[in-house]
């Protein structure tokens, strides 16, 4: 006690409030004191004087202590009050400790005063400790209730035996139940808001909590007005050392508008792959429909030709005698044409298959394949002199087969477009453009018109009259068929008379060079 | 048209009276002597090889010494008349060269799935047609040697 302390006394014998002063002065109380008898001066004394302590006696001429009491507890209860009086009764005694008088000393036995004062103060500073952790936790209460209060989720804590020991308010927002309603129940009694196909999978999260500390779980709650709504729970267990606040926590998320988004989203995603499965089986019916097509037209149109061809030659070996020269050309022509539709079946057989298959990767090395046509070519035209250059170790990633009827078909193209002239080059090889591998295959033959070049690659398009160059017209197609299939591009660069030049990418992921 | 009687005949299954001439003129022309029997259709061949119907007075122990079989025939297809023969102790054993239009991969398999012997289509050209006859010709009835009979 080492601050000086202001004492109210409230005492009408001067004699009596020398005494007390006395005694504390003996104690070596530091302090000062106003005495009062009057309740005017003590109200005016407890606001301005600022008492730390007030000692009042029982009676006095206007006022008297209990009335000293009451306006203390109701202006500054917290002021330690203390009687000092002549004498006390039990009764009185009591009653004043029930008014909420912190002690009592009487004026024969002073020397228990200053004891008393040291009590009282005690007493105080732990009152307003025990205020100050009460208004503390008043506040952290009321910032919880306001947190909780004012929470879009709900808010829901289970105790260890399964009943609900708090609800946030927000279940009122969220699904319209007065969490009174739901408080207090047992958490198989909410088996009535769940959608029974969700009821397993509740279950199961809320078991999931106790056992891996955590879950989440999604699921269709009813709400108020009967209809469901897409919620998700994500639950923690709360491991208190208070069994009444052990159990699990949840938090409830609405989310029935992402849910409703999901499900649209899902819903589409089947629509779409059932239109693929739907398409695709379309596009096998088309297939297996052009496969049966090509086989009618691989049997029945070749027959007649067949018939055609052979009738002719039997006329022509049996009846030539009877024909005269005109006879004898007209019916060449005959097994000529004849002969030339049975070539374009084939080919157009030929390119539609192409379209049907799927081709298979392998390492194709085109230089010998370019090679081997080429001596093909010469052993078969033994008249002609082509000088053919061929770049060596070309080699490209795809299909073997493709690439032999691809090689085939530009080879043959340069060898035909060059039978006019006397001395005939035909180039295969390569060019890197900026990592970019083209291959070519250059001829000096009679070239054609650039701005043709489009109508090249078209099946049945042919730039040259059928006299000149024979052919069918569909090899420059199934060319440029076998380059797509391989991810290329083919283009033509050309001029009449000088030559023409057919470049091809392949696709650069299989496409290499050793 | 001189025909060896002691040779085995050749039994030709086409249903076009085009084909059916034409391949006679190119067996002809190969001087071809074996005696040729024609059957339209499927069941006709059976019939003629199991010596059933119009047919139920021939041996059907001789077989044919090649049957060329066209796969598209009337009431029974070609790959239909190969199963039977083949599954049939007398016939398993017959030289049977099919002779169609078709180059089909599928039709191709099937045939040899069913032990076809040869498989060949027929060209457009009637001159290599012949040469085809001939080849075929010269190669089953002169060079190759038969199953043993109940073989």
């Amino acid at each position: 006690m080492g601050d000086k302390l202001n004492i109210l006394i409230l005492e009408d014998v001067a004699l009596d409030a020398e005494l007390i002063e006395y005694e504390l002065r003996r104690e070596k109380i530091n302090f000062s004191s106003v005495i009062v008898e009057t309740e005017e001066d003590f109200t005016d004394a407890l606001t301005n004087f600022n008492p730390d302590i007030i000692l009042a006696d029982h009676s006095l001429p206007t006022f008297d202590g209990l009335s000293a009491l009451k306006i203390t507890k109701k202006l500054s209860p917290e002021i330690p009050f203390i009687f000092v009086s002549g004498k006390i009764g039990e009764e009185f005694a009591v009653e004043v400790l029930k008014e909420g008088a912190t002690d009592y000393v009487l004026k024969n036995n002073l020397s228990k005063l200053v004891p008393a004062l040291q009590r009282a103060f005690k007493e105080t500073k732990e009152q307003s400790e025990r205020k100050n952790v009460e208004n503390t936790l008043k506040k952290r209460d009321e910032q919880l209730r306001l947190i909780t209060d004012n929470m879009l989720d709900i808010v829901v804590h289970i105790d260890s035996d399964g009943f609900i020991h708090y609800l946030s308010p927000s279940v009122k927002t969220v699904l319209g139940y007065n969490p009174e309603e739901i408080l207090g129940l047992k958490i198989s009694e909410l088996k009535k808001f769940v959608h029974p196909e969700d009821f397993p999978t509740v279950k199961t999260g809320f078991e999931q909590v106790f056992t891996n500390n955590t879950s989440i779980v999604e699921y269709r709650c009813q709400n108020v007005n009967g209809n469901y709504l897409w919620l998700e729970a994500i639950g923690n267990v709360l491991a208190s050392n208070s069994q009444k606040l052990r159990g699990a926590v949840f938090v409830i998320r609405n989310i029935n508008d992402r849910k409703i988004a999901e499900n649209k989203l899902k819903q589409y995603h089947d629509e779409l792959e059932k239109m693929v499965i739907e398409r695709t089986a379309e596009l096998e019916t088309i297939n297996k429909e052009l496969e049966s097509f090509s086989y009618s037209v691989s049997h029945d149109l070749r027959a007649p030709l067949r018939r055609i061809d052979g009738f002719s030659q039997a006329l022509l070996e049996d009846y030539s005698d009877k024909m005269d020269e005109q006879g004898l050309y007209y019916l060449n022509r005959m097994r000529i044409a004849s002969q030339r539709m049975a070539q374009l079946i084939d080919d157009l057989l030929e390119l539609s298959r192409l379209s049907r298959t799927t081709i298979k990767i392998e390492d194709v090395n085109l230089s010998s394949m370019a090679k081997n046509i080429a001596n093909e070519l010469k052993t078969n035209h033994p008249q002609r002199d082509v000088n053919f250059i061929i770049g060596d170790n070309i080699m490209v990633k795809g299909d073997p087969r493709l690439f032999q009827i691809l090689m085939e078909n530009l080879l043959d193209n340069a060898w035909k477009f060059t039978s006019n002239k006397r001395e005939s080059i035909i180039n295969f090889g390569f060019q890197d453009d900026n990592g970019r591998l083209t291959y070519f295959v250059k001829d000096n033959g009679c070239g054609f018109n650039m701005e043709e070049s489009e109508k090249i690659f078209k099946p049945f398009k042919r730039l040259n009259s059928e006299n000149k160059f024979p052919g069918s017209g569909i090899g420059l197609a199934t060319v440029q068929r076998i380059v797509a299939k391989h991810g290329g591009v083919i283009w033509a660069q050309g001029e009449i008379g000088i030559g023409s030049t057919f470049y091809f990418t392949l696709n650069p992921k299989g496409d290499g060079r050793e | 048209m001189d025909v060896n009687k002691n040779l085995r005949t050749i039994l030709l299954v086409e249903d076009d009276p085009d084909d059916v001439n034409l391949t006679i003129r190119a067996l002809n022309k190969s001087k071809i002597e074996n005696e040729i029997v024609v059957a339209n259709d499927g069941f006709d061949a059976l019939n003629y090889l199991f010596g059933e119907g119009k047919y139920a007075d021939r041996d059907s122990s001789k077989i044919p010494a090649i049957i060329l079989l066209d796969l598209k025939l009337p009431k029974l297809d070609g790959i239909e008349v190969l199963k039977r023969l083949r599954s049939n102790e007398k016939t398993k054993n017959a030289t049977v060269i099919i002779l169609t239009s078709s180059k089909e991969t599928e039709d191709i398999l099937t045939c040899y799935k069913f032990c076809a012997n040869s498989y060949i289509q027929k060209p457009v050209d009637f001159n290599r047609f012949m040469e085809t006859i001939w080849i075929v010709g010269t190669y089953w009835l002169n060079f190759n040697e038969n199953a043993p009979s109940g073989g």
